[in-house]
């Protein structure tokens, strides 16, 4: 009858003795270790994570436990999947063996067998995750993954759990030689081995338990390494998910958090990050996929949203307690205005890190120094006076709006349908009017009833936000508030994606009173559909389309476009990073204003060449104002301006109206 | 050392409209440029000297304005001289009203910006040296105290990028000259709570007798090109079109465009050159 | 009441804004009749009167201290009040340099006289005197109106009235002053006025500034824009495709998002010019080179010449080096 034994063969009495009390003493100090470095914790600013359990718990279910975020990436998703899972099971069987001996006896006859075959099979592929993570190491050598010393150590140690486990258990079949060895298919094999081998019991029975040493002092070893470096995120991962807001999108900045006594906390430092943010930090495993779509990293600058966490950590890790503040470096925070906030690293970091919060933090404090970029400086001085990041001496070039061959009605004192809310650039850009003027001309020939506010361009707000000014963000949204209620139209639409994004997300109920806001895509694909828009003939170019930032991941807006360039007769190549995956032009997040700083390429520059090589495709259709004038600087700083025409959407359907 | 430093401050009026006499109903004031470098200058002696500043703004609303952004920059007191600002001051009055105020406060140093962006004047902190019979130095580009905060050693922007160290005992007054690259950027939060904090007010009485001043105003009018006198009778332009150039200030004459014989085109630049007195 | 033109001995001699006040003076005297007086004060400013005696001069008032070897406001205030008060009054015209402004104000406050700062014209109209003052950024002027017998204080700026050909129709009386000067009433102490160096100037400072854009194949021909801007004393920057190509460092690139300049004179060498470069110029004279005759940066010329910069820049700066005169500004024939 298949049983298992207690203990099999190991001296007694003191045998299971020390057994025992070795294991319970390292438990105890790993879970001390853990407790401490969690406690870590203790020095942010608390949050709220007590609501909405269900939804946190759901999460947690799916990516902490099923890993389906690890996932989204084959090979490294499947041996993470292996090696979390087979040491799981590991766990879990040593946890059955602990219950057998101690509560009931209840692994005997098949229950032990299969039993026997899972633990069996777990140790097998415990190693061979190994051999695929040294292969992904060591062979494949990801640019952006970090190996450090202490990762070498945990891959070693694992094995040798595994191997150890497979050994010792085929030095016991060889002795005991039961009936069911062949139930443990790798153990007995090996058993089968030693016996064709003829090896002497006496051997056998000293490797046996020079093996069960060995077994045992890697999992002590592994036990107390567990809280150390980024292998906490066993821990500190799955807690990350369950705490991160079940609601929280990227699309939607968390407000500045204030002290009881009203105080505002700007974050410069590690007791100024909030718990979540140093949990975070400690989530991090540096696997690098942040670094690998970031398009400050692909483009040379200093800033990599992976150091970023790297430095939190290393900086939590070094907190004391006391008055002390623990100010981050100040080369560290200056490398924040790199970030374009396209929320690529967000959008594909498995344990819901949200490095968009933390880097708008630390650029809230450094706004609230006041120590910053000259050009960015006067950007925001223009927009506290006019509105305007343009300033109001420049040459207006509203004068497309005036070279137009009829009059756009003011909505504050017309009622019209749709309200256009420009921004700035729509406005004021030169290099921008020309499209201003045809998306004027193409709604006011599809006899579009829509309107502005004459005379008055204010930003809406959503680049400031991302700069870190809120003051600022608060008066712009005071302004348009004020001319948003006033004006008479049943609905808003914007060319400018960023408007888009903070109208819908971050703009007071008030502000909007319910009317619906589109992206000039979706009005366009509308009018599409209800023929009020109508194309005489097709056009037949091949193109490609970028998926601007905040329109395309921020708030999964993809298909207007689309249908928009397929009804136009367009025969639409799609990029090879497209969606969520599209690489950001580079000037997000206020780096439109602000000085460029040394790159060694430029991310529009690298995106333009990546349409480039799709074949034969003649234009790189793009419908943001920033994205727009990027590109087109970019594709004549490469030269690419002959052979790649940059449009905007509205350019295409312009000219789709006229033939 | 403790050191007690004036700035004084004003703001213009960004005018958009098309009569810059009349006030607009939304007037957009910005800190007058050089009145800022002179505050970040005053706000480096405050945190490398543990300075005072005291802040001074004359005017109403406009008044309010400057000492908020003071304020929320982070200076040690404000001052508001209140004036009814319907009635523009000129310079010396200006100057009369500062020094009144300015020497009860017996500053080391008093700062101020070396050129008013609205009315374009550079009169003001020379005229404010002489009522306080202190040194003066203008144009300065920035400056370093030395000796206990007895002795200032500054630079002075001249012309053609050209440079000059100068040197006085303190007290003294300071002009700085506009320097946008030490700039601190006062987030909107700051001038919030700069305009929550408290400042003296004074108010400032009209004159009994206002000086009648000589020279009046006649009109203000958008800008007309003057002629311009020149060194070189050209060669290359007819007598016409030298009449034009000379009437139109010489240089609005556009969209002259070459294309041909380089010697020809060459012999052109050089004239240009000539004319305008560059070569 | 004569008119009394101050001038001012800069870092290569006697200040062009000297003679272009002495331009005005001299037509404002002339409707006014009455007499034009240069005053020039110095260590030995004697070596200057033949030039200024070419500009059609009635007198020339030579004060001559030691101590007024370098300026300084009090030496030179306490100087001139002096002479105000032993030949008074008079209508006193300074260039508004930046010494020009310092004294100006400083002396009107002590004389009580009315000054009018930072003007652009002078003249006489009927029977007061007009003066012309930029306000507002340059976008408005007011006017302001003196009766024929007032004195005041008036400064010019530079480079707005011109120069013209020096001629001889008068001798000057010249004299001599001497004003009582110790050492401790000048209380400050002045180190030498030290000139700028077109190449390592700030370029927003530059009065004149030669660009150079992508239109420039390589290094080796950016030495030509090098070799134009040390023939005219011009500093050299570049658009962002010069900061791209390397030709240029960033603190010499010229747009909308690098620095922004007003240079009397603009020399654009291959440069497109984009809007953002385009944004951050504002001259009076604009001259171009390019082989593009639609590039947008020849409807801002004055003078654009559609040739390829590579062929015509080493034609030009043979030209200019063996036409005439090349070198620093400001240095006045004899």
């Amino acid at each position: 009858m298949p049983i298992r034994q207690d203990f099999w063969d190991i001296p007694q009495p003191w045998g299971p003795i020390v057994i025992y009390s070795v294991m319970s003493i390292t438990t105890i100090i790993m879970l001390w270790l853990w407790f401490r470095r969690i406690n870590l914790l203790r020095y942010g600013v608390p949050v709220k994570w007590k609501d909405r359990l269900g939804l946190r718990f759901n999460n947690f279910l799916r990516d902490g436990l099923f890993q389906i975020g690890i996932l989204r990436k084959r090979y490294p998703g499947f041996m993470h999947l292996l090696l979390s899972l087979s040491i799981f099971i590991l766990f879990l069987g040593t946890i059955f063996a602990t219950l057998n001996s101690h509560v009931y006896p209840f692994l005997k006859g098949n229950y032990y067998l299969v039993y026997k075959l899972i633990l069996d099979v777990c140790s097998v592929l415990l190693v061979l995750g190994v051999g695929m993570a040294v292969y992904r190491r060591f062979v494949q050598k990801p640019k952006y993954l970090t190996t450090t010393r202490g990762a070498i150590i945990i891959l070693l140690l694992i094995a040798l759990i595994g191997v150890s486990g497979l050994l010792v258990e085929s030095f016991r079949l060889a002795i005991q030689q039961p009936e069911w060895k062949s139930w443990s298919p790798v153990g007995g094999t090996l058993a089968n081995i030693w016996q064709n081998l003829e090896v002497n019991q006496n051997i056998l029975n000293n490797a046996y338990l020079f093996t069960y040493g060995i077994h045992l002092l890697s999992i002590v070893i592994l036990m107390v390494t567990l809280p150390t470096g980024p292998m906490v995120h066993l821990l500190s991962a799955p807690l990350n998910i369950f705490i991160s807001d079940p609601e929280h999108t990227m699309a939607r900045l968390s407000p500045l958090q204030s002290r009881a006594n009203g105080e505002l906390i700007f974050s410069d430092g590690i007791k100024t990050l909030t718990q979540k943010q140093l949990l975070s930090a400690l989530s991090c495993t540096n696997c690098g996929r942040c670094s690998e779509v970031c398009p400050a990293v692909l483009s040379g600058h200093l800033l990599d949203p992976q150091k970023i966490m790297l430095h939190i950590r290393e900086s939590l890790d070094d907190v004391k307690g006391g008055s002390f503040s623990h100010p981050f470096d100040p080369q560290m925070m200056a490398q924040v205005w790199g970030c374009t906030t396209c929320g690529a690293c967000e959008n594909i970091c498995p344990v819901h890190i949200e490095h968009l919060d933390i880097i708008v933090a630390l650029r809230r404090a450094l706004i609230q120094k006041g120590r910053i970029n000259e050009n960015l400086q006067k950007s925001l001085e223009n927009m506290v006076s006019y509105g305007s990041s343009f300033g109001i001496l420049t040459p207006i070039y509203q004068s497309w709006i005036s070279e137009l061959p009829f009059e756009i009605p003011d909505a504050t004192k017309s009622s019209v349908d749709w309200l256009w809310f420009p921004g700035d650039i729509t406005m004021r850009s030169p290099e921008y009017a020309n499209i201003s003027r045809m998306t004027a001309t193409i709604l006011h020939n599809a006899k579009i009833n829509y309107g502005i506010f004459t005379n008055i361009e204010n930003n809406s707000g959503n680049d400031i936000r991302r700069i870190g000014e809120e003051g600022l963000y608060d008066e712009l949204v005071q302004r348009n508030l004020s001319l948003l209620q006033v004006g008479h139209y049943k609905g808003i639409f914007t060319t400018d994606p960023h408007t888009y994004n903070t109208l819908i997300n971050e703009y007071p109920a008030k502000a909007l009173m319910g009317k619906p806001v589109l992206h000039i895509s979706q009005l366009l694909d509308q009018l599409i559909l209800s023929n009020q828009i109508q194309f005489k003939n097709a056009l037949g170019w091949r193109v490609t389309y970028h998926d601007p930032c905040y329109l395309g991941r921020y708030n999964k807006v993809y298909h207007p476009a689309r249908h928009v360039l397929q009804a136009t007769g367009c025969e639409l190549i799609e990029m090879p990073r497209n969606k969520d995956f599209a690489l950001c032009c580079g000037a997000g997040g206020g780096r439109f204003w602000m000085e460029e700083g040394a790159l060694t390429e430029r991310s529009s520059e690298m995106r333009l060449l990546e349409a480039a090589a799709l074949q034969s495709v003649s234009r790189f259709i793009t419908t943001c104002p920033k994205c727009y004038i990027y590109f087109s600087e970019a594709s004549r700083s490469i030269n690419l301006n002959e052979t790649l025409h940059v449009a905007d959407l509205v350019e295409v359907v312009h000219a789709a109206m006229k033939s | 050392m403790s050191l007690n430093v004036v700035v004084c401050v004003h703001t213009t009026n960004i005018c958009i409209g098309n009569d810059p006499i009349q006030m607009n109903t939304n007037p957009i004031w910005i800190i007058n440029p050089s009145d800022r470098s002179a505050l970040e200058a005053a706000m480096n002696l405050q945190a490398n000297y543990n300075a005072n500043i005291t802040a001074i703004s004359i005017g109403g609303k406009d008044a309010v304005v400057s000492l908020n952004y003071c304020l929320g920059r982070g200076v040690n007191n404000a001052m508001h001289l209140e004036y009814d600002d319907e009635v523009s001051l000129d310079a010396y009055r200006i100057a009369n009203i500062l020094a009144n105020a300015i020497n009860d406060l017996l500053p080391d140093l008093v700062l101020c910006g070396d050129h008013g962006n609205d009315w374009n004047s550079s009169s003001v902190g020379p005229f404010l040296a002489e009522f306080l019979d202190l040194p003066q130095i203008s144009h300065v580009t920035g400056f370093e105290i030395e000796n206990h905060g007895r002795f200032l050693q500054t630079e002075r922007r001249l012309e053609r990028g050209g440079r000059q160290k100068v040197a006085c005992n303190l007290p003294a007054v300071i002009c700085m000259t506009e320097v946008s690259y030490q700039n601190t950027y006062v987030s909107v939060y700051r001038l919030r709570e700069g305009s929550q904090r408290p400042r003296e007010i004074k108010l400032i009485s009209k004159q009994d007798e206002e000086e009648k001043s000589g020279v009046r105003l006649v009109e203000v009018s958008p800008i007309r090109t003057r002629p311009r006198r020149l060194s070189h009778p050209s060669t290359g332009l007819s007598a016409a079109q030298r009449m034009q150039f000379l009437m139109t200030g010489g240089f609005e004459k556009k969209q002259n465009v070459f294309e041909g014989p380089l010697e020809e085109g060459a012999n052109k630049v050089i004239s240009l050159l000539r004319e305008s007195g560059f070569f | 009441m004569d008119i009394w033109v101050v001038g001012e001995i800069g870092t290569n001699g006697l200040e062009e804004g000297t003679l272009e006040s002495l331009g005005e003076g001299r037509v404002l005297a002339n409707s006014l009749g009455v007499e034009l007086v240069c005053i020039l004060l110095g260590d030995s400013p004697n070596q200057y009167s033949s030039i200024i005696s070419q500009y059609d001069v009635d007198k020339i008032l030579l004060i001559k201290h030691p101590l007024l070897s370098i300026y300084s406001t009090d030496g030179f205030c306490i100087s001139l009040t002096e002479v105000y008060k032993k030949f008074g009054p008079a209508r006193i015209i300074f260039s508004a340099s930046s010494n020009g402004q310092d004294l100006a104000a400083r002396l009107a406050a002590r004389l009580h006289l009315e000054l009018l700062g930072n003007c652009i014209w002078i003249k006489s109209v009927n029977d007061e005197i007009q003066l012309i003052r930029r306000i507002f950024s340059d976008r408005f002027q007011a006017t302001y109106a003196s009766p024929a017998d007032l004195p005041w204080i008036a400064s010019l700026i530079p480079n707005v009235a011109g120069i013209e050909k020096p001629h001889h129709s008068r001798n000057p009386i010249i004299t001599e002053f001497t004003p009582h000067l110790e050492p401790r009433l000048i209380r400050i102490y002045a180190g030498p006025q030290i000139p700028g160096n077109p190449r390592s100037i700030a370029i927003e400072e530059a009065e004149k500034i030669v660009a150079g854009g992508r239109g420039v194949r390589d290094r080796v021909s950016w030495g030509l824009l090098e070799e134009l801007g040390e023939t005219l004393g011009a500093a050299v920057g570049g658009s962002r495709r010069a900061l791209d190509l390397g030709y240029i460092s960033s603190n010499r690139m010229i747009g909308q998002t690098g620095h922004q300049v007003k240079p009397q004179l603009y020399i654009s060498v291959g440069i497109s010019g984009m809007q953002q470069h385009l944004g951050g110029v504002a001259s009076k004279c604009i001259i171009s080179i390019n082989t593009d005759r639609n590039a947008p940066i020849i409807q801002r010329s004055t003078l654009g010449i559609i040739a390829d910069l590579h062929a015509f820049l080493p034609l030009l700066i043979n030209k200019l080096l063996s036409e005439g005169r090349s070198g620093p500004d400001n240095q006045i024939p004899l």
